[in-house]
């Protein structure tokens, strides 16, 4: 979930994939009315057929584990290959950390070895799981020659860096099995989030005489697989559907109850809610907000509305002459109507984004946006009156202080229905507020990227989403050596706050450092315009229970059922 | 007639050579790259190994090169960037059955009830039948496809629940998108034969065998059929062509997993081979179906020798 | 003996060569012929009213509402149609009625536009590649093929990029540098039925130019087949640039067109029917119109139909 693939899929599509992947916030979740919430049902029997129909919006790019970056691919992968840990929901729906591939595990006095217990399992064909097999995954990540996108997430691994560019051999990578059993894995440095790795999908255990076998094949088609999670996956038409099937020789088969989960691949959005209204599918994220009035009316669907860990935000090339300026940069951060936006264009779905770091994103025990303000808040009690900032700006600039003798252009990476309301809304804004000419010009995706990376804009449009449960994975993207969103900018400061952050094992500390870093990004230097948080709306049949439903979590499938369909 | 065929498969290859090296070149031209779908921005050292993986760190014309090798060596298209392990041509030929057997179906039905609407037209001219026929064969395409194939698909599948709403597989899944793409070929193939039946009709030919007593059916059947069909053929062959590729809109609304989706995501997703392996792959039916039409022209009507072209 | 004839017996007359040629109805040129035909035809008169209906609309329908097509107004999203917004509101609180009318000069503008374009250009090369035949032919239908088969929406997207806009000029070059070869095909293939006809050889017998024989006689001699497909082409440009709004590469906002007004309206139809039904409405009339007016027109202007 925290990957988006289009930009404009991720706005308008993947909303849906929450459903999948069951991300989700439990106390937010809207019951319609009816006493059966999840889990509460207690005096039916479970149903005797144990399957569910569900969809996703798009084709899982491939499920070879090191390759491949998109959502789709990774929530298939959570349940057909066992990681070394889960991010399972506790009663109140927290996530914990519980040992899944690894049944246990240890690290030395400053947390910079780690040694994981490698469970005893079977794989789908009935061999041996073994700490090699993990071993072999990672390594294969990191080999140059695998090209694998999400490498860089293991960057915390002892010589990571070194070996994914082909610098050191891959031996030197502190990775290595002591036996079938015992996994070792070295750290560069201590890494406070070092765990939130151990279940991305660039650590699964990955079978070497399989991958050896199928070569570059390996992960593009089921005959080319093996699987040691909960499921199989015994159909899969490209672009169409595919079938997990229960695996008998996963470690705790006893606990899962669905025999089969079909997922059917569809992009067009009525033509999912029209499945979802006859029942063709079982549970589905929503987007449009007529529809979500609709199925709230749905007495046999529950509701569960999902903050996820995303902040859709626009963002200033600080290279451009005019938005090189503070100050301007503050006035059309400020300029936005953040509540208005929210209704009008969100459809009062989405929450205002005062902040970089999203709602649901914890440090320590705590999550991060309860204890820290939100920096623009007080960026915009400061300053009242944007437009003012903006003539101060220019006359710092030594330019014309008349904005209506401005002209500003954003560029949208899109060019989907959605991103013409959005740039039609925006720029009737920035004229009423700022007074300035607002032009907007729409592309396609690529052409933006690479217009971005030429520095050929002045504001452009994102979302980004928190790869794991970290404030750091949002913060560090801004670094100046990041080069993740191309403002220009960089602040030595804010790069050695983000380093203290990453080694530092105290929770108090951490928050101290991205508290500042945060204030500098978008209090002192405005580099970024959050706009909102998305907040994506399930719908699922009350019969289904037990779905995962946290953000970060990847229980998934393994613990649902159904009852009472 | 033997001669002249294996002259025009001569040209036929030379035709593709020159559409697969254009296209390269375009593709290449046009900003963004593979890795692009991945909305964001990777790591330096993360893009260099991509790009060394897949050969993209080459000039294009070094590219293009060992692009062409694989193609004339090993009839390999290559790998798909968006979707990594999968080969282009199977990827093509595994998708093209799907829209071809949707689009045949829908072909067959179109053209048959297009011709039969346009003779009953013709025949009536400018009477109530007529008027009535092309107003029933015209409503169909008055209304974009997306909008028809939306409303048929909340019609059926929500307001009444008689068909699946999506998928593929069965012949239930079949009815909805072959619905939605026969109307083209009916308003086509009903105004075509129309106009062309009116003009053969008045041909001395037609009045001669009224004349003798031939039976107004057989009249239809033996000389205007045959000679009102000709300019058919023509728009014919390139729908042939298109069956096989797709089309992306109804593919889309009824999760059918065909063709057209590549044509449209390849270019957007940047997917260098996959864009290169659908053109060839259109390029060649539809190259390959004008010189189908172009031999028919002459079977059909014997007045037209193409083999004799030139003055 | 002549002469003993009278020249008085002799009168001088005045030869009148037009007098000669007088006839009691007045002349009909093939124009005015085909005109009064067309004029008996009740469809295609009452299509030319509604196309000319449509026509005005585009023009002076956007400032009738006394709402501009782009003014977003959040306090009145999505409401239906009523005596204030005649075809009610969209998303953003903008008048339908006006963006109707608004989005139809675009489509309008597309459809004839590139029909004529197309028509010109693919009559006079399908034309072209008939009459000489052989190699010319040849060559000249591969590159059409060449034309036909290059994916299309790389060259809307390069175009778009060259050009840095996406508006309608651009949009009518994209769509118009693909969209003659069918006109070319089509022509051709009927050229190559018509030059085997007895006039064309005496034609070419009597000495007459190529660029004669092709003006004067095999165009107008397929000006019927031309005629069905320029009223096909005009509805089929107006799709093209739906199908482009559909997967977003059509004219770029606050432009708007039919196509985009459909497809934005499409995801919300069953909520918002309005929305639709107007722009629809006008896609399928223009399409009805100008297809029934094709058709009329083809029967006017054969002459083999002569009544």
């Amino acid at each position: 979930m925290r990957f988006k693939k289009y930009l404009s899929l991720t706005i308008v599509l993947v909303l849906i994939l929450t459903a999948l992947t069951g991300c989700g916030k439990k106390d937010a979740v809207n019951d319609t009315g009816s006493q059966e919430s999840e889990g509460q049902v207690v005096e039916k029997p479970l149903d005797s057929e144990q399957y569910l129909n569900l969809v996703m919006v798009a084709e899982p790019s491939t499920l070879d584990a090191s390759k491949g970056s998109d959502s789709y691919s990774n929530g298939i992968l959570n349940e057909v290959l066992e990681p070394l840990t889960r991010l399972e929901e506790d009663e109140d729906l927290k996530n914990v950390l519980r040992p899944a591939g690894a049944s246990e595990w240890t690290h030395n006095e400053d947390g910079t070895v780690w040694t994981f217990k490698i469970r005893d399992a079977k794989w789908s064909d009935g061999v041996a799981v073994r700490a090699q097999d993990y071993e072999y995954g990672i390594k294969r990540s990191l080999a140059q020659d695998t090209a694998a996108p999400y490498a860089y997430l293991l960057a915390p691994i002892k010589n990571a860096a070194e070996v994914n560019s082909g610098q050191l051999p891959l031996e030197e990578l502190g990775v290595k099995s002591l036996d079938d059993n015992t996994l070792e894995i070295t750290l560069e440095s201590p890494t406070p989030y070092f765990l939130q790795l151990t279940y991305q999908r660039v650590m699964m255990p990955q079978r070497q005489d399989v991958v050896e076998k199928h070569k570059d094949k390996y992960g593009s088609e089921i005959d080319t697989l093996v699987y040691n999670g909960p499921f199989t996956i015994t159909n899969w038409v490209h672009n169409s559907e595919i079938v997990l099937t229960k695996n008998d020789n996963y470690w705790d088969k006893d606990i899962v109850k669905l025999n089969s989960v079909n997922i059917k691949i569809l992009n067009d959005e009525n033509a999912i809610y029209n499945s979802l209204s006859n029942r063709s599918i079982d549970s589905s994220g929503v987007g449009k907000p007529e529809w979500i009035e609709k199925f709230k009316g749905n007495k046999d669907l529950n509701h569960i509305e999902v903050t996820n860990p995303q902040t859709f935000f626009k963002f200033f090339n600080t290279k451009d002459k005019v938005f090189s300026n503070a100050n301007v940069r503050k006035a059309f951060a400020l300029a936005i109507d953040r509540e208005e936006l929210a209704n009008v264009i969100f459809h009062g779905i989405n929450v205002p984004a005062y902040g970089w770091v999203s709602p649901n994103i914890s440090i320590g025990d705590e999550e991060f946006r309860s204890v820290s303000e939100e920096p623009i808040r007080k960026l915009a009690a400061d300053n009242p009156n944007p437009k003012a900032l903006l003539i101060k700006g220019l006359e710092e600039l030594g330019m014309d202080t008349d904005p209506s003798k401005l002209t500003v252009k954003m560029t949208l990476g899109s060019t989907d229905q959605w991103f013409r309301t959005y740039g039609e809304y925006v720029q009737q804004m920035y004229n009423k507020n700022l007074g300035v000419n607002f032009e907007v010009e729409f592309v396609e995706w690529p052409v933006f990227t690479s217009m971005a990376e030429k520095g050929e804009f002045q504001i452009g449009y994102m979302a980004w989403g928190a790869e794991f449960n970290d404030p750091i994975s949002l913060l560090s993207l801004l670094k100046s050596d990041a080069g993740s969103i191309q403002t220009g900018w960089s602040n030595e400061r804010y790069d050695e706050l983000i380093d203290l952050a990453s080694k530092e094992m105290d929770p108090k500390k951490r928050l101290e450092y991205f508290a500042e870093a945060e204030k500098i990004l978008l209090y002192d230097e405005a580099v970024l315009a959050p706009t909102v948080y998305p907040k994506y709306n399930i719908f699922r049949y009350k019969y289904v229970q037990n779905l995962g439903v946290t953000p970060f979590g990847t229980a998934g499938y393994k613990y649902g059922f159904t009852q009472g369909r | 007639m033997g001669r002249y065929i294996l002259k025009r498969i001569g040209y036929m290859f030379l035709t593709l050579f020159i559409i697969t090296t254009l296209t390269f070149f375009l593709m290449h031209s046009i900003p963004g790259d593979p890795l692009a779908h991945m909305a964001k921005k990777l790591p330096e050292q993360i893009r260099l190994n991509y790009y060394e993986k897949y050969g993209l760190d080459k000039p294009v014309i070094v590219q293009y090169g060992k692009f062409l090798k694989n193609v004339i060596t090993k009839g390999d298209l290559g790998e798909s960037l968006r979707y990594p392990g999968r080969s282009v041509t199977e990827t093509i030929l595994k998708n093209a059955k799907v829209s071809g057997r949707l689009g045949i179906q829908a072909i067959v039905i179109g053209v048959t009830i297009g011709i039969v609407l346009g003779i009953i037209a013709a025949l009536n001219r400018n009477r109530w039948p007529d008027y009535l026929v092309m107003f029933i064969a015209i409503l169909g395409v008055t209304v974009p496809v997306f909008i028809i194939a939306a409303l048929l698909q909340y019609l059926f599948t929500v307001r009444f629940e008689l068909l699946p709403t999506t998928g593929w597989g069965k012949f239930k899944h079949t009815i909805l998108p072959t619905i939605a793409m026969c109307f083209g070929s009916i308003a086509t193939y009903a105004r075509y034969m129309r106009s062309n039946v009116l003009e053969v009709i008045n041909q001395d030919y037609i009045l001669t065998a009224q004349a003798k007593g031939v039976s107004p059916f057989n009249v239809v059947r033996k000389h205007v059929l045959r000679n009102a069909i000709l300019p058919a053929i023509t728009i014919l062959g390139p729908q042939i062509a298109g069956v096989f590729t797709g089309s992306f809109v109804i593919e889309r609304i009824f999760g059918i997993p065909g063709l057209g989706f590549y044509y449209v995501s390849s270019i957007s997703d940047r997917d260098y081979t996959m864009i290169i392996g659908t053109t060839i792959f259109y390029a060649t039916l539809f190259v390959f179906s004008q010189l189908v039409v172009d031999i028919l022209y002459g079977v059909v009507d014997p007045r037209i020798r193409v083999s004799k072209s030139g003055k | 003996m002549m002469e003993g004839i009278s020249k008085d017996k002799f009168k001088k007359i005045s030869i009148d060569i037009s007098a000669g040629e007088q006839i009691a109805r007045p002349r009909m040129t093939y124009w005015q012929d085909a005109w009064r035909r067309l004029k008996t035809n009740k469809v295609a008169m009452l299509s030319i009213i509604i196309l000319l209906t449509i026509m005005i609309m585009t023009i002076i329908g956007p400032y009738l509402s006394g709402f501009p097509y782009e003014e977003i107004n959040p306090a009145k999203i999505n409401i239906k149609p009523n005596s204030e917004h005649w075809f009610g509101t969209d998303e953003l609180g903008r008048d339908v009625f006006s963006r109707v009318w608004q989005a139809g000069r675009i489509s309008m503008v597309i459809g004839i536009v590139g029909a004529l374009i197309a028509t010109v250009v693919g009559s006079i090369y399908g034309a072209v590649a008939a009459y000489f035949g052989g190699k010319v032919d040849t060559i000249m239908m591969r590159i059409v093929e060449i034309l036909m088969s290059v994916p299309y929406l790389i060259i809307v997207i390069l175009i778009s990029i060259i050009t840095e806009t996406r508006s309608i000029g651009t949009l009518l070059v994209s769509l118009t540098l693909t969209g003659w070869c069918g006109m070319a095909r089509l022509v051709r293939g009927q050229m190559l039925q018509l030059k085997q006809q007895e006039y064309i050889m005496a034609a070419e017998a009597l000495g007459v130019s190529p660029w004669k024989i092709i003006t004067r006689h095999l165009i107008p001699n397929s000006l019927g087949i031309v005629i069905v497909a320029i009223t096909f082409d005009i509805p089929g440009y107006i799709f093209a640039e739906t199908f482009l709004s559909y997967i977003g590469l059509g004219v770029q906002p606050p432009s708007t067109s039919w196509g985009a007004l459909a497809s934005a309206a499409q995801q919300n139809f069953i909520f918002y029917p309005h929305q639709l039904f107007f722009p629809s409405l006008m896609i399928a009339l223009t399409m009805l119109s100008f297809t029934l007016l094709g058709d009329g027109l083809r029967d006017a202007l054969d002459p083999k139909l002569r009544q």
